[in-house]
């Protein structure tokens, strides 16, 4: 069975947009079905903006915010994090696998694990089949 | 629909590179069918002065009223794009780019993943910008006036500087009357160490340090300054703050563009902390630089005990530390200071020294050598484990250190085994013991902090940004730090620090209005006034207060202020902050998979 | 201000069983204050209920609107279009909002997804604490404006009890003794002879063991 899943990126322009810019440029490559979306900061992102995503027909959502301590507006980053904790939850109780969400930390300058990040995490997203809510019974 | 706006989209080849990948004609051919697309056109290098001009002239004849660019990473060109399309007319966010180059060519392995990849981004490109509004560009006054807080080496000098570059400085300060040693500075060892003679004083950056010159110099300039003087309330942002002073009991409001902290900061005295009572051969390390300096015959006589002949001084560096000390830079003062002192002990009193530390940082021109220059000296070194501090006791009018070296013990251990990690046990002797003093933040730091509202960090120091980047920075746009309040450093340290803090003040400044984007807007309908958005600003930038004169209170963006991370947008629980760029409906228009 | 929390989506899903119309209604007054029931839950909880439903293999409509206040007559009764065609009504709002919907709709079920927990205020972002019980017969001109019924684990009108110490209560030691800041309080006002005073049983048939109350105020009734 060759499913390639839909993926959606949140990245904080400070950082993992840069990072993906990058890595885009070292012409690497990386799985395509990963489409980014551009944050001003990982803060911004909210629950609804998750939720909609799985409805929207995303299969996992990974989101990236700067290391701790380097938020450029200092807890952006430490707030996304609580959030995805709390959607993880949300998730798990509505029936969606709370490994389809993924959070991770990333700096500017690390694209090398941005790479590994994506790639592996579209592998442990295709290994858990197409997201629930697009099966039909 | 007839009413939608009309959306010109450009595809960017990068020199016909992205022709390699995929075919840009059926791109835009496939573009061209979204609703609201009335114009599809691709160019070579949009970037470029030429490409800029085709843009504006292709704008300005498609008579389009939104722009996608189709091209490289917003972060190469946005800016430039913006101005482009604000020249051609149109608001500078009612544009899009589709990132094809870093986010789609570049990344697909297979190049028959590209154009489907890239239909889709554009697609979305096309769904975000038919949402997009227009960001209103506000012009927001800016005084050209600074309050500085604490009348202190640093503040002082920064008043100065300032006034050099034309702006108001305000300086006030708690105290009755100026204090040029509310700083704990560091010495320079080109100081210590290349002046002989005693009495040579603290130099800072080459310049002799003379506080009532500072304080003469500021009066002939006509700088106000204010003892007695407190702040009391700060309301407002950067170019307007408006802040309540009280000059005992008398209150005064005056309107500030920009605050800058020199607080300093306040020495707990080492002797004291170390609780083994009052002893005279028992002294701080600012104490004993004050007797090398000025009372060399008194150290002397105090170095001479009646039972030994020869000097021994020892210093104990990492002695009790409070937990609101400001420790990195603590270390660093301790050390350096006692290298200092002890190569000077060494040279000019032909004493025995020895310096028992868990750690010494020499980080900074010049200090290594200071290092160096100890060990060559015969100055001896005991490193301590930190979880076995050294113990002192007082036998007939001889210091006792009972030290347990770490190093010393590793040395050992590899000919006889069995010793436990604790580090190996010396007994070191002493007719003068030198610990180092606490370096705390000066008292009413944190009443100041909390009317200031810029964030604790951890320790009661001010907060410093990324001290890389914006080491004077506070998390409120408008609020600068100097001095030794955020931290302890040499007077070379503190003029440098000075000079970039007084330039940055004058960039915010010296021009009367500022240019900036209102990124974020609050709907006052919606807004349930819940002081959510107030609370998690981390930069301070909403306040509230009556929206309009003499209406329903609500929270208002302060525009200078605000830095655009869209948290409050993201924690408004009445949907009632958007941010102009990143509404929801933008996001959720990117989610279309 | 009401303070009130969110079910667990996991009690609120098996209440949905069975409907395919659901509206989600939200209160823009207290609950949203206190982050609980506001447009932006309405959002999540409709979004996650559409959620459910698919990963469960079935198809629902989650409408959602957020009204003034759900404790109006009024405002519930300009949902009267909107809530045509649904079948199942869900409120986010206090426990008066729910009611108050069931009232206005009496052919409709009406659902809680929020938890009705006390009266009080926010301590600070994201933590809200208990400041007043309702118990109908004010009595902080004499306890220094702290509220013995709501701070003391024990509503004692004439504390502390034995259990209090170091200014903690004795149930737990995170609970700050509520004499022990009566007294505090009083001694920073000179005004100690206060405690003195011995304080008579209280009349519990004002509070909730006089039946549901009513408040009634004769000036404003024709």
């Amino acid at each position: 069975m060759d499913f390639t899943p839909a993926i959606v990126a949140f990245c904080c322009e400070n950082s993992a947009y840069r990072a993906a810019d990058t890595a885009g440029a070292r012409q690497e490559g990386y799985p395509s079905n990963i489409s980014i979306c551009r944050l001003p900061c990982s803060g911004k992102l909210e629950v609804i903006h998750i939720l909609k995503a799985f409805e929207e027909g995303a299969d996992g959502v990974f989101v990236f915010a700067c290391h701790p301590d380097s938020c450029r507006f200092l807890l952006g980053n430490v707030r996304a994090g609580k959030r995805i904790e709390h959607t993880a939850a949300l998730l798990e109780k509505i029936g969606i696998e709370k490994e389809r969400l993924r959070f991770f930390y990333l700096s500017e300058l690390e694209w090398t694990q941005f790479l590994d990040l994506v790639r592996q995490g579209n592998e442990s997203i295709k290994s858990l089949g197409p997201s629930p809510i697009k099966v039909k019974p | 629909m007839d009413s939608s706006p009309k959306i010109g989209v450009f595809l960017c080849t990068c020199g016909h590179m992205m022709n390699d990948y995929f075919d840009t004609r059926a791109l835009l051919a496939s573009a061209a069918k979204e609703p609201g697309v009335s114009s599809v056109d691709e160019g070579g290098f949009l970037c470029t002065k030429s490409g800029l001009e085709w843009l504006k002239i292709k704008i300005a004849r498609s008579g389009c009223e939104r722009v996608v660019i189709a091209g490289c990473s917003p972060h190469q060109h946005e800016l430039k794009f913006r101005q482009a399309i604000e020249e051609a007319g149109l608001n500078r966010s009612l544009m899009t780019i589709a990132n094809l180059r870093e986010g789609c060519v570049w990344v697909c392995r297979d190049k028959k993943e590209c154009l489907p990849k890239a239909e889709r981004m554009l697609k979305a490109a096309i769904h975000r910008v038919a949402l997009a509004k227009p960001v209103d560009m506000v012009q927001a006054r800016m005084s050209s006036s600074a309050l500085i807080i604490g009348a202190g080496e640093s503040g002082v000098r920064i008043a100065l500087e300032l006034h050099r570059l034309g702006i108001q400085p305000l300086v006030i300060d708690s105290q009755p009357r100026p204090e040029g040693e509310r700083e704990a500075f560091l010495p320079t060892p080109c100081t210590l160490l290349g002046t002989g003679g005693s009495g040579s004083g603290q130099d800072i950056g080459g310049q002799r340090h003379d506080f009532s010159a500072l304080l003469k110099e500021l009066s002939h300039k006509k700088i106000e300054l204010l003892t007695s003087t407190e702040v009391r309330e700060v309301a407002g942002g950067v170019g307007a703050f408006r802040v309540v002073l009280d000059t005992q009991g008398r209150e005064r409001l005056v309107e500030v563009g920009s605050i800058v902290v020199a607080s300093g900061s306040r020495l707990e005295d080492g002797a004291n902390l170390a609780k083994l009572g009052s002893y005279s051969r028992i002294v701080s390390l600012g104490r004993l630089q004050k007797m090398i300096e000025a009372e060399p015959e008194r150290l002397e006589r105090m170095m001479i005990t009646a039972e030994r002949r020869a000097k021994h001084v020892c210093f104990i560096l990492g002695g009790p530390r409070g937990e609101k000390s400001l420790l990195a830079p603590f270390v660093k003062r301790a050390s350096i200071m006692a290298l200092n002192q002890a190569i000077l002990l060494r040279r000019r009193f032909k004493a025995e020294v020895a310096i028992v530390a868990s750690d010494i940082i020499v980080c900074g021109a010049g200090l290594e050598d200071l290092y160096r220059l100890a060990r060559q000296s015969g100055v001896l070194f005991f490193r301590t484990p930190e979880s076995r501090p050294p113990q002192v006791s007082l036998e007939k009018g001889v210091i006792k250190i009972r030290v347990y070296d770490s190093a010393l013990a590793d040395c050992i251990r590899e000919s006889a085994s069995g010793e436990d990690d604790g580090g190996y046990p010396v007994l070191i002797q002493a007719d003068l013991l030198a610990l180092e003093d606490e370096v705390l933040p000066s008292l009413g730091t944190e009443t100041l902090q909390s009317i200031l509202r810029v964030d604790l960090a951890g320790i009661s120091s001010f907060y410093q940004g990324n001290i890389h980047l914006k080491p004077n920075l506070s998390n409120r746009r408008g609020v600068f730090v100097v001095g030794s309040c955020h931290g302890v450093e040499d007077g070379g340290e503190m003029l440098s620090d000075i000079r970039s803090v007084a330039m940055a003040v004058f960039s915010l400044l010296s021009r009367p209005n500022l240019a900036v984007e209102q990124k974020v807007v609050i709907n006052t309908d919606k807004c349930a006034l819940c002081l959510t958005c107030i609370r998690t600003c981390p930069h301070r930038a909403i306040e509230f207060g009556e929206v309009k004169a003499g209406q329903k209170w609500g929270a208002r963006v302060i525009p200078q202020a605000c830095q655009g991370c869209g948290i409050c947008a993201g924690e408004c629980p009445a949907k009632a902050i958007e941010m102009v760029q990143y509404s929801d409906d933008q996001i959720f228009s990117e989610l279309t998979l | 201000m009401i303070v009130a929390e969110q079910k667990d989506i996991a009690e609120i899903i098996p209440m949905t069983e069975g409907y395919q119309n659901i509206l989600v209604i939200g209160c823009d007054t207290c609950v949203t204050v206190c982050l609980a029931g506001g447009a932006k839950e309405v959002a999540i909880l409709a979004c996650s209920l559409r959620l459910a439903a698919r990963a469960r293999g079935k198809k629902v409509q989650v409408d959602e609107i957020s009204i003034e206040r759900q404790c109006e007559k009024e405002f519930v009764d300009s949902l009267q279009s909107t809530v045509r065609g649904h079948d199942l009504l869900i409120s986010m709002g206090c426990g008066i909002g729910v009611q108050t919907i069931a009232e206005q709709f009496p052919n409709l079920p009406v659902v809680p997804a929020l938890n009705t927990k006390l009266l009080g205020l926010p301590e600070r972002q994201g933590v809200w604490v208990e400041r007043c019980q309702a118990c109908g017969q004010c009595i902080l001109d004499k306890t220094g404006g702290i509220c013995p019924i709501s701070r003391c684990s024990k509503s004692l009108l004439n504390g502390p009890c034995g259990g209090s110490q170091n200014g903690k209560c004795e149930i737990n030691k995170e609970i700050d003794c509520g004499w022990h800041l009566i007294y505090e309080r009083l001694k920073s006002l000179g005004r100690l002879g206060c405690l003195e005073e011995i304080m008579p049983a209280k009349d519990w048939s004002r509070s909730r063991d006089g039946g549901p109350r009513k408040v009634i105020r004769e000036d404003m009734c024709l």
